[in-house]
């Protein structure tokens, strides 16, 4: 049986970190993050190969947390890679206490840049430079056609199946500032009139606003962005309703008293 | 997408690189060269398991363990069966999934008695076990084994049993999971996680109390599907609670 699902097993492996992490954090030794008095602590967070630990910037935890990773290597057989891990400081603390931590974890420092399951982990002053690459990745997209003669159903599969649904994972957690919306709909719109290669875009017989409209009413039923981002939204709204224990749930709402 | 011509270049491999780095380009080279690759991605380490396992908690007990190991019922195989995607890849034997949902009724009695029996006797046979192994490509340049994503395309009768035993298996997935690990679970959601990230992450950048020093490690763990070690993963079961039967 241990041959067939690895991915399950997968949890049950994790599970020794977890309870290593755990064990650390009852004697005292590790301390986790709690946004404010009353939220839960956190100190780790798993996703299948990804994780998250977080504790206090000293020495000694450190110095816990290198030997926990170690003893987990030693008895799972999963190894983890130290360069390819990333290590980031609140912004209290001094950069020789810094240097101090990121050398006894042999790992590099990121300025906030990095990202945790493909949702970029912070959001700085300028969404637009945070949310660029939804950007890049549909002109990618439609670059990598336009060059191909497709015709017009093409595109609308294209459009309505692929295009569109770049940003949807995203969406489920930002509202996506307007002017990367603005600018992803006007890229499938050129899309969309435009034929042949070379982003030629071609004469725009009906107005955009139209084209969202469903085909029984003279539109062609693409996504309005906008509406289905705050409709995602919504989504976690509700579930911030009707699951009130989830960690997300308790986390969120602590500040709130 | 690319065009026709440049991807059948990408799936042509011209050459592989070794672990010394050194690149091989005829075809025994290029074998011997995978096959090390996978020989030592697969060999048993000399690990010590004891201080991880002594102290995960019994989570399992006994009524848990009823439902797991109680026999097998026809109708399991058939939703394994039918939930299976119609064409998907075969494997070996070249019957994809379509075929079996196709013919079930002339089938069904044969496949369950035949895979009781394996379960039962814990024992498969190894003709059913073998794979294709069919290697997709990763990021934009192909140089070693490593740029290379292994993915085995078994027998369609494999995947049903594994497919049963992990529909059981969901039953009492809850209770091993803590709330820190999101995913492969239904009432999680994969965005839990991250939007527990980004505001700590929020917070950690905005506070300006001196107490609140913190540092965030984020880990990378390589190749964390095909690395674990079976012994490792057979004595946390155990002292989950799970009962020797199902291991």
């Amino acid at each position: 049986m241990t041959r067939c699902r690895p991915i399950y097993l997968f949890i049950l492996c994790a599970k020794g970190l977890s309870a290593l992490i755990r064990k650390a954090e009852r004697r005292g030794y590790l301390h986790g993050i709690s946004v404010c008095s009353h939220a839960p602590t956190i100190s780790h967070l798993l996703f299948a190969d990804d994780c998250f630990l977080f504790f206090r910037a000293d020495e000694k935890e450190a110095q816990v947390i290198k030997n926990i990773l170690h003893t987990y290597e030693l008895a799972s057989g999963q190894a983890i890679s130290q360069p390819k891990s990333e290590v980031f400081f609140s912004s209290v603390v001094p950069s020789p206490l810094k240097e101090v931590i990121t050398n006894i974890l042999g790992v590099r420092v990121v300025m906030g840049t990095g990202k945790y399951l493909g949702l970029p982990s912070m959001v700085g002053r300028s969404k637009e430079a945070t949310f660029g690459f939804i950007k890049d990745r549909i002109w990618h997209k439609i670059n990598s056609w336009s060059s191909m003669c497709l015709s017009k159903a093409d595109r609308e599969v294209m459009i309505k199946s692929v295009l569109q649904f770049i940003p949807s994972y995203i969406m489920g957690v930002f509202l996506l500032p307007n002017k990367i919306v603005d600018a992803i709909e006007k890229m499938i719109n050129a899309f969309w009139w435009g034929h042949g290669g070379n982003m030629r875009r071609g004469l725009h017989w009906m107005s955009w606003e139209r084209l969202p409209v469903h085909k029984n009413f003279r539109g062609m039923g693409f996504k309005d962005l906008t509406s289905f981002n705050v409709a995602m939204l919504g989504k976690q709204g509700w579930r911030f309703q009707t699951d009130s224990n989830s960690l997300v749930c308790r986390l969120f709402k602590a500040p709130l008293g | 997408m690319l065009q026709p011509s440049l991807k059948k270049k990408v799936n042509h491999i011209t050459f592989l690189e070794n672990d010394v780095g050194v690149r091989i380009s005829n075809e025994q080279g290029m074998r011997q060269v995978a096959k090390s690759y996978f020989e030592t991605l697969f060999m048993e380490s000399n690990s010590t398991h004891a201080p991880v396992v002594n102290i995960i908690e019994k989570i399992v007990f006994d009524d848990d363990n009823a439902l797991l190991t109680a026999p097998f019922q026809a109708y399991e195989f058939k939703d394994a069966m039918f939930s299976m995607h119609l064409d998907k890849c075969p494997g070996l034997d070249g019957f994809n999934p379509s075929f079996f949902q196709q013919f079930w009724s002339v089938c069904n009695s044969d496949i369950f008695q035949e895979c009781c029996a394996w379960l039962n006797n814990n024992q498969f046979p190894s003709l059913l076990n073998s794979t294709n192994i069919a290697l997709i490509p990763k990021g934009n340049e192909q140089k070693s084994m490593k740029d290379w994503r292994p993915i085995a395309l078994c027998n369609v009768l494999y995947k049903l049993v594994a497919k049963v035993l992990a529909n059981l298996f969901k039953k009492i997935m809850h209770k091993c999971i803590s709330e820190n690990q999101s995913a492969f679970v239904p009432e999680h959601s994969i965005v839990d996680n991250a939007m527990i990230a980004i505001e700590v992450v929020h917070h950690m950048k905005v506070s300006k109390r001196v107490r609140d020093k913190n540092v965030a490690l984020m880990l990378d763990i390589s190749k964390a599907y095909d690395r674990i070690d079976w012994l490792y993963l057979k004595e946390v079961m155990l002292q989950m609670g799970f009962a020797t039967q199902w291991i």
